[in-house]
């Protein structure tokens, strides 16, 4: 009313952005997700240097550690130079095409995470997130294609896709409903640390069927075996 | 009001499944095809928990109940599990009353909660005139994976009343045979001086004028001006087309209106006048004018609770019919009621149903708080139209007080009353 001057408006102005925390371990483990199948340290140096840029990008605007706002657009703009600077080192760092194709899709789902949850823009947050998840899970099934990993680091990677996905959506889904200011630390961590625990429970699994028999088993009955269990899983959702 | 969703949030996740077989079976690849377990362990993975059982309790603690304007009031509220499973992804918005701002912390709040473990956060609010119900808090529990949502609200009955005394309560010249404030201009026993007249049989000795008796020997009799008891019934205007606000962070008109009902309501409630208060909207609501204590705090009770006086607005495609409601409101007023009605005028049928009302003998009285702005040519619209609205009231003889929400009720209605004296 009246007496809300106008700087008292401007602290108050209703931020809905996807919390800290969520946003933070979603990048992270996109990240590592990229990570586990990559080899070289180039490869790696263009992940870690996209993250950071990311991460620079979602930073901007935000209050952190005590500072109001740190500089606008500033950390914007190192933040989208390091991450051209990455993916173009990545792209060059290596020769071979199934190399490339590991890497570029994880580099590309990364920065749509990242993008999802700076945001962009509040209503496609979602999309940029669900977006992201698929150009991770597309860099670990090239990764399978061309061989680059073994069945466990392409079960890690994927499973940590989908736990980075999980992180994302929910601190949108947070940050829309409580606003960045409420304190949803607990909740966040304990909803990561279940997702995580069954990604992690379902990659050993799937190990341990693929060393117990999966290997003998012909392609084409294991492929009927998941496909019948994703029928069911779709008829489950109707 | 529980709600029970599955959010299908993990939906997509199926596509990850038949997307990483197909691959795989077409390249040859064991291990993509093996992918697809996560995709499908995934999927499946909501379904492994059912939707949480919600069992909460709500308590709220104000460090002042009855602040004086702008002051600060630190509002702490409790929320436990009061159920036998733990809640892992609860969230609650608290419902702060719509008049009121928050100064600081944030009345939103996300916690896991054990079972018997309680959260508790803390946020401070501007205290503004008036008095303030909280609204029941909002809260949305997901489970562990967040397929499925319980939307549900918990209620404590808490309020902060910053006292806003209204001096003038809009009531018009009119008698009814109980004793009580109103000052009529009929003579009879009282205080004030109103005349004198010829004795005739039956006067009370008291009231004869002795000095002029002594004087003149002619009897007279003094009369004053009776004092008479009124009855008022406060109606709001809580139709769809007055949940307009001046900007978005603004309160809305029946926002507006309720503060101000109550406001009138705790300085009607210090005389003996009877209140009554009726609704117009969503459905007919009513409550026959009387007075105590008890009928206070019925009433009190009825406007924080009757969905029809509630600040938010309804549903888009809900039907009201305001002529078949000022009709059960004509057919229920006591012949000797008065009617001050509560509306922003943002619509012609309350203007219509204040007419009907004036028509059929109850006086009517309008207080309109001023929710149009001046920015856009369809704003500039809004407020000529309220202007006309106003002016054809007054021709019909029905006093319109135009309230600036600004500005306290109290204020206004002492200006408005001021400018009639003096006009």
């Amino acid at each position: 009313m009246v007496r809300v001057s106008a700087s008292d408006r401007e602290h108050a102005r209703i931020d809905h952005r996807p919390t800290p925390l969520a946003s933070t371990l979603s990048l992270v483990l996109a990240a590592v997700s990229t990570l586990l199948l990559v080899s070289t340290p180039g490869q790696q140096l263009a992940v870690l240097g996209t993250l950071l840029g990311v991460a620079l990008v979602v930073v901007d605007g935000r209050s952190l550690f005590g500072l109001d706002r740190l500089p606008t657009y500033l950390l914007a703009a190192a933040g989208v130079g390091l991450v051209v600077w990455s993916v173009a080192h990545g792209v060059t760092a290596v020769a071979e095409f199934g190399a490339r194709a590991e890497l570029v899709p994880g580099l590309v789902g990364l920065v749509l995470l990242g993008l999802g949850v700076r945001p962009l823009s509040q209503r496609f947050a979602r999309r940029f997130v669900s977006a992201g998840l698929a150009a991770l899970v597309v860099g670990v099934l090239l990764a399978g294609v061309f061989q680059r990993a073994g069945p466990t680091l392409l079960l890690a990677a994927a499973a940590s896709a989908v736990v980075a996905w999980d992180l994302g959506e929910h601190g949108i889904g947070l940050g829309e409903q409580l606003r960045a200011d409420a304190r949803t630390r607990e909740v966040e961590l304990l909803h990561g640390g279940a997702s995580a625990s069954f990604g992690a429970v379902l990659v050993v699994a799937a190990t341990l069927l693929f060393a117990g028999g999966g290997r003998d088993l012909p392609l084409s009955v294991l492929a009927l075996l998941l496909a019948a269990a994703v029928v069911l899983m779709a008829a489950l959702y109707r | 009001m529980t709600t029970v969703r599955t959010t299908g949030r993990w939906r997509g996740v199926v596509a990850i499944a038949l997307f990483a077989v197909a691959v795989g079976v077409l390249v040859d690849r064991p291990a993509v095809v093996l992918v697809g377990v996560v995709g499908a362990g995934f999927a499946a993975y909501p379904h492994l928990v059912g939707p949480p059982s919600v069992d909460l309790e709500l308590e709220r603690r104000l460090d002042d109940r009855h602040p004086s304007r702008g002051d600060v009031v630190t509002v702490t509220t409790r929320l436990t599990n009061a159920g036998s499973r733990p809640l892992t992804d609860v969230r609650v918005v608290d419902g702060v009353p719509p008049m009121l701002t928050v100064a600081e912390g944030s009345p939103r709040h996300a916690a896991v909660l054990r079972p018997g473990e309680s959260a508790e956060f803390t946020y401070a609010l501007d205290a503004e005139h008036g008095r303030h119900q909280f609204d029941p808090a909002t809260v949305l529990v997901r489970d562990v994976t967040g397929g499925h949502e319980v939307e549900t609200t918990v209620a404590d009955g808490t309020e902060i009343s910053c006292a806003d005394p209204v001096p003038a309560v809009p009531i018009r010249q009119q008698a009814n045979g109980h004793a009580g404030r109103l000052v009529t201009d009929e003579g009879g026993s009282g205080i004030e001086f109103h005349t004198v007249r010829e004795y005739r049989p039956g006067d009370p000795m008291s009231r004869i004028d002795s000095k002029r008796w002594a004087r003149t020997g002619d009897l007279t009799t003094i009369e004053f001006r009776e004092e008479h008891r009124t009855s008022v019934a406060l109606v709001v205007d809580a139709c769809e087309s007055a949940y307009r606000a001046r900007t978005e962070e603004t309160p809305n008109a029946v926002a507006h209106s309720l503060a101000g009902v109550e406001q009138v309501l705790s300085a009607l409630g210090d005389t003996r006048d009877a209140v009554g208060v009726a609704g117009l909207g969503r459905e007919f609501c009513w409550a026959a004018p009387g007075v105590g204590p008890t009928h206070m705090a019925r009433l009190r009770e009825l406007l924080g609770t009757h969905p029809t006086l509630s600040s938010t607005p309804p549903a888009a495609d809900t039907d009201e019919d305001i002529e078949r409601q000022t009709e059960m409101l004509r057919k229920r007023l006591g012949s000797e009621t008065q009617v001050v009605v509560f509306s922003p005028l943002t619509d012609d049928r309350i203007r219509q149903a204040v007419r009907t009302l004036e028509a059929a003998g109850y006086p009517t009285t309008v207080v309109s708080p001023n929710v149009t702005a001046d920015g856009t040519l369809g704003e500039r619209l809004a407020r000529t139209e309220r202007a006309n609205r106003m002016h054809a009231l007054r021709n019909a003889g029905v006093p319109v007080v135009d309230w600036d929400p600004e500005k306290a009720l109290g204020t206004v209605l002492l200006d408005e009353q001021q400018r009639r004296w003096s006009a």
